[in-house]
C-alpha cells in the first residue's frame, strides 16, 4: 500500500473534518428561534399551502417560535383538525389553543344545473372561462366547474360533479384554509364556521329587470318564504336580495322544508325528505 | 481576456450544462415547477459551484498533482464538495435568516448534484488555471440558473394547458426541454 | 429466496430506476448515443451498485446515524475510482467516449438512493438481489433508449464494431436529431408517455 495515498487521503479527510469543526466553532451562534422553529415544525403538516398567511410551514414555525400568539391570530387549519398536533404544539408553545370550535369549512354557493350558453373550447380554467361573457353557463353567477378550486385545494377536498359541472366540497377533508375561495373567479366559495347549520346553494343576485330565464332551475327566486316562515333563524339581505343564515346562526328547519326550490342545504342536521328531487 | 469570455459563453450557452451536457437534470425536473423556487435553486447551485471549483482546483494543483495521486480525485472531490456544502449551509443558516429561508433548503440537495462535481471535473480535465476555472464555474452556474428559470416559467404556463393524459407531468417536461435545447443550438454560432 | 427474487424483479419492473423512479437521468440521456456506450455504462453502474450495496449492507450496523451519508458517498466513490481506473486500462476507447460520466457515477442518484433506502436497512442477500435488479433495470432502460437513438440517428446498428443490421432508407437519410442531446429528451419523453398510455405506469 502506497503510503503517499494513505497520507493524502487521511490528511484531506481530516482537513475537511477540521474545517467543518472550525466553521461550527467560529461562526456566530445559530439564532435561537431557529432551533425552536425546527421542533415546532415537527407538528406542522409540512404542506406549505400558504393558507396561514406565511411563506410555508417552516416560516410559520419561525413566526410561532418568536411569538406563540400567532397560532391564535392566524391558525393553521390542518393543525386544528389534528388533535395530536394541537396537543404537541400546546406543550411546545406553552399556551392553550382553542379547540375544534375554531374550525372552518368551505361551502360552494351553487348547486345548480344551469343550461349552457355556448360551447366553450378555451383554456380549461374557471378564470379564463369567466372572462368570456361571464362564463359558458346561462347563469352568470353559477359555478363553472372547470376546477380552479379543486386544483388549489391542499387536501384534495373538492371534486367536480361531472354532470352538472359544479364543485362539491367534502367537508370531512376540508380544513377551511380559504385557498379555494381566493381561486374562484365568481366568488362562490365562502369559508364559514363549521357549526353553521345551513347555507344557501345559490348566489344569484336578483336584479329587478332580469328575466327568470337567466338562472337555472334550482336558483333562488327571492320569494322570501324562508324569511317569512323562520324569522328567528333567517335574516334577509336586502342588498343582495338573498337570505342570510350566518348572522343568526340557528337551525332553520321550517325554512329548509318550505323552500320551493329546495336549495337551503342543511349541514348539521337532517330533515325527513317528503318529496324526491 | 478573450479566452475567459469564450470559456464563459461556452459553459453558459453553447454547451449548456443542462441542455447539452445533461448534468443537473434531477433538480431541473424536480424543482422547476415554480419560478421562485427555481431561481433560488439556481443561485444556490451557482454559489456552490464557485466555491467548489476554487477549492478543488487548489487541492488538485497543490496536493494531488505534486504527489502524483490524481487517481484519488473522485473521492477527494466529492468529500470536499460535501464538506463545503455543509459549511455553506451552516454559514447561511447562522448569519442570514432571509437568505436561508430563500435557498437554504436546496443546499443539501446540491451535494449529489452532477453539475457541481461535473464543473469541477471539467475544469480539472481541461487543465484550467484558477481564473479560467472560476469563470467556467460562473458561466456554468449562470447558464444552469437561466435554463432553470426559463423551464419553470414554461411549466407554470403548462399547468394551465391541456396535454393528452399520458403526457401530463414528466413526459411533456422532457419534450419542452427538447425544444429548449433546439433553441439553444443557435448559440453554437457564437464561438 | 422468495423475498430476494421479488426484490430482484421489482428492481426491473415496478421500481425501474429510470422510467418509474426517474433517478439517474443524467448518465442515461448522456451516454445513450450508441449501444456500446450503453452496455459499458450499465456494466459500470452494475459493478458500483453491487460493490456499494454489499459493503454498506455488511457494515450497516456499525455506521452512526449522523455521518451515514458521507460514509456512503466515500464508499461509493471508492468503487467508482476502481471501475474508472479499470476502464481506462482495459477499454480506453470506451472510457474516452463515456467521458466524465464514469466519475459522475458517484453522484448518481440511483446508487446513493439505493444505499440509503435499501442496503442500509436490509440483509446482505436482499441487497445483492436489489443491486442486480436495479442494475438490470437501469441497463434495460438505457439499452432501449440507445437502441432507438442509434437506429434512427445513424440508420444502422453496430455493436462493438460488429455490424448487426442496417435500416434500408435511413442510412443515407438519417434523423440526426436523435444523436443530438435533445433527441434524448424526445425519446425518453415519448417513451414515458407511451408507458403511461399502456397503463404500465400511472399517470399523474
Amino acid at each position: 500500500m502506497d503510503p503517499v495515498i494513505i497520507a493524502t487521503l487521511s490528511t484531506l479527510g481530516l482537513g475537511c473534518g477540521i474545517a467543518i469543526f472550525l466553521a461550527n466553532r467560529f461562526l456566530p451562534k445559530e439564532p435561537e428561534h431557529l432551533k425552536r422553529a425546527e421542533e415546532i415544525s415537527e407538528h406542522l403538516p409540512g404542506m406549505n399551502c400558504g393558507a396561514c398567511g406565511h411563506a410555508g410551514c417552516f416560516a410559520y414555525a419561525q413566526a410561532l417560535a418568536q411569538d406563540a400568539d400567532v397560532i391564535v391570530k392566524s391558525p393553521c387549519m390542518t393543525v386544528m383538525k389534528d388533535e395530536e398536533a394541537v396537543a404537541g404544539l400546546e406543550k411546545k408553545l406553552g399556551i392553550s389553543i382553542g379547540g375544534k370550535g375554531a374550525t372552518k369549512v368551505a361551502v360552494v354557493h351553487c348547486t345548480g344545473d344551469s343550461p349552457v350558453k355556448y360551447d366553450y373550447r378555451g383554456i380549461s380554467t374557471c378564470s379564463a372561462a369567466a372572462q368570456l361573457a361571464g362564463g359558458y353557463k346561462q347563469c352568470l353567477y353559477g359555478c363553472l366547474g372547470l376546477g380552479d378550486c379543486a386544483d388549489v385545494c391542499p387536501e384534495n377536498a373538492i371534486s367536480i360533479e361531472s354532470e352538472k359541472k359544479i364543485a362539491v366540497v367534502d367537508s370531512e377533508k376540508c380544513i377551511g384554509c380559504g385557498l379555494c375561495a381566493q381561486a374562484c373567479p365568481n366568488g362562490l366559495i365562502e369559508i364559514i364556521n363549521s357549526d353553521l347549520p345551513q347555507y344557501l346553494g345559490c348566489s344569484y343576485l336578483s336584479k329587478k329587470n332580469v328575466t327568470g330565464g337567466e338562472r337555472c332551475d334550482v336558483g333562488c327566486i327571492h320569494c322570501k318564504i324562508c324569511f317569512r316562515n323562520d324569522p328567528d333563524a333567517v335574516e334577509w339581505d336586502e342588498e343582495r336580495d338573498l337570505p342570510d343564515f350566518n348572522t343568526k346562526s340557528k337551525e332553520a328547519l321550517t325554512a329548509v322544508e318550505k323552500c320551493p326550490k329546495n336549495i337551503i342545504i342543511p349541514r348539521t342536521f337532517e330533515i325527513p325528505s317528503k318529496d324526491e328531487e | 481576456m478573450n479566452e475567459l469570455v469564450t470559456i464563459f459563453i461556452t459553459m453558459a450557452l453553447v454547451n449548456n450544462f443542462i441542455l447539452s451536457r445533461f448534468l443537473g437534470l434531477c433538480p431541473f425536473f424536480g424543482v422547476s415547477k415554480k419560478l421562485s423556487s427555481a431561481v433560488s435553486m439556481g443561485l444556490a447551485v451557482l454559489l456552490v459551484m464557485l466555491a467548489a471549483t476554487s477549492v478543488t482546483w487548489a487541492i488538485n494543483t497543490y496536493i494531488l498533482e505534486p504527489f502524483d495521486v490524481e487517481f484519488v480525485m473522485i473521492v477527494v472531490y466529492i468529500m470536499v464538495i460535501a464538506s463545503l456544502v455543509q459549511i455553506i449551509e451552516m454559514a447561511i443558516r447562522r448569519t442570514n435568516i432571509t437568505l436561508y429561508n430563500a435557498l437554504g433548503i436546496y443546499l443539501p440537495l446540491i451535494t449529489t448534484n452532477c453539475a457541481v462535481l461535473g464543473v469541477a471535473l471539467i475544469a480539472t480535465n481541461e487543465g484550467y488555471g484558477i481564473s479560467e476555472a472560476v469563470v467556467a464555474a460562473l458561466g456554468a452556474g449562470l447558464g444552469f440558473a437561466l435554463v432553470l428559470a426559463i423551464m419553470s416559467g414554461i411549466r407554470e404556463r403548462l399547468d394551465l394547458a391541456d396535454p393528452p393524459k399520458c403526457l401530463r407531468g414528466m413526459p411533456i417536461a422532457f419534450l419542452v426541454a427538447m425544444f429548449l435545447g433546439l433553441a439553444f443550438l443557435a448559440f453554437g454560432g457564437m464561438v | 429466496m422468495g423475498n430476494g427474487l421479488k426484490t430482484f424483479i421489482k428492481g426491473i419492473t415496478t421500481s425501474n430506476p429510470v422510467f418509474i423512479l426517474l433517478l439517474g437521468l443524467c448518465p442515461t440521456l448522456a451516454v445513450s448515443t450508441s449501444v456500446d456506450n450503453a452496455i459499458g455504462m450499465s456494466a459500470a453502474v452494475m459493478f458500483v451498485l453491487l460493490g456499494s450495496n454489499i459493503t454498506i449492507s455488511l457494515i450497516r450496523k456499525a455506521i452512526p446515524g449522523m455521518v451515514r451519508i458521507p460514509v456512503f458517498i466515500v464508499i461509493i466513490a471508492t468503487f467508482v475510482t476502481i471501475i474508472h481506473l479499470m476502464l481506462q486500462a482495459f477499454v480506453p476507447s470506451l472510457s474516452k467516449s463515456l467521458g466524465i460520466f464514469v466519475p459522475l457515477i458517484v453522484v448518481n442518484c440511483i446508487i446513493l438512493g439505493r444505499a440509503e433506502a435499501f442496503a442500509s436497512q436490509n440483509s446482505l442477500k436482499d441487497s445483492i438481489a436489489d443491486a442486480f435488479g436495479i442494475g438490470l433495470g437501469f441497463g434495460g432502460a438505457i439499452f432501449i433508449i440507445s437502441f432507438i437513438r442509434q437506429v434512427l440517428g445513424t440508420g444502422e446498428m453496430e455493436v462493438f464494431g460488429m455490424h448487426v443490421f442496417t435500416v434500408p432508407g435511413l442510412e443515407t437519410n438519417n434523423m440526426a436529431i436523435f444523436i443530438l442531446p435533445m433527441g434524448a429528451f424526445m425519446v425518453i419523453g415519448l417513451l414515458l408517455g407511451l408507458f403511461r398510455h399502456m397503463g404500465v405506469m400511472e399517470s399523474e
